[in-house]
């Protein structure tokens, strides 16, 4: 069973390597210098729904953001959908 | 106070982008990973401006960097290319650049950077010390780097 932190670490790793933000600047991922936050948005019986929020690119602080559906029973990704926060 | 828009002049952007690609091609000196972690928290929080102008200075200027580093420019390009898209460039007519009481002085570049700054809600960062204490004698915002980054 997967529990919301490994979730958490799903949803980042898979988003990490859809936008290639595992670049290395002085040691850190691009993906934290990007001001990434994880949040849950809901939670059911089978699923975690994890919302990810981080900046656009380094060059602006716009925020994009992802909600991203974790299976509990194998730490799958059932969906991902980029969110409109405006 | 500087704000959340910042128009960068060619040294700056030069200096960020040779620390970038440093950076990704495995060359950054211990030394300067100070300087690229302090452009990068800086930068990160702001939005970038530039005009037409700074891109043509700083092609010539990398151009040089990769002569003494013996590398071929499409390299270094190729490593920048998704850093150079994400600039926000702002265009300013020639003629309104050519109408400016001080481009006899200043000339093109310097000038364009001036009236993007005029347009307000904005922060200009260069270390050109004539051109920052022209812009602050006209009420506008401009910083030199050292004021910010204190390298």
């Amino acid at each position: 069973m997967t529990n919301l932190v490994e979730a958490t670490e799903i949803a980042k790793a898979f988003l990490v390597k859809m936008k290639g933000l595992d670049i290395l600047f002085s040691g850190r991922q691009l993906i934290d210098w990007l001001d990434f936050e994880a949040i849950k948005d809901n939670e059911t019986q089978n699923h975690y729904d994890i919302k990810c929020t981080f900046q656009e690119n380094l060059f602006t602080p716009n925020r994009i953001s992802f909600k991203i559906r974790i299976a509990k029973s194998d730490g799958e990704i059932v969906d991902v959908q980029r969110v409109n926060d405006s | 106070m500087i704000a959340k828009d910042v128009i960068i002049d060619t040294n700056i952007l030069v200096d960020y982008f040779k620390l970038i690609y440093e950076s990704l091609n495995h060359q950054l000196e211990p030394a300067r990973n100070n300087q690229l972690i302090r452009y990068m928290d800086f930068f990160r929080r702001r939005t970038l401006y530039i005009v037409p102008q700074i891109l043509s200075e700083t092609f010539s200027l990398l151009k040089s960097y990769a002569d003494r580093k013996r590398t071929e420019i499409s390299f270094i390009l190729s490593k920048l290319l998704d850093y150079f898209q994400l600039l926000n460039e702002e265009y300013i007519a020639k003629d309104n650049i050519l109408d400016e009481n001080n481009f006899l002085r200043f000339g093109f570049t310097d000038i364009a950077l001036f009236l993007l700054l005029n347009e307000g809600n904005k922060t200009l960062i260069s270390n050109d010390y004539a051109l920052v204490m022209y812009c602050r004698s006209r009420g506008l915002n401009a910083c030199l780097p050292d004021e910010i980054f204190n390298f």
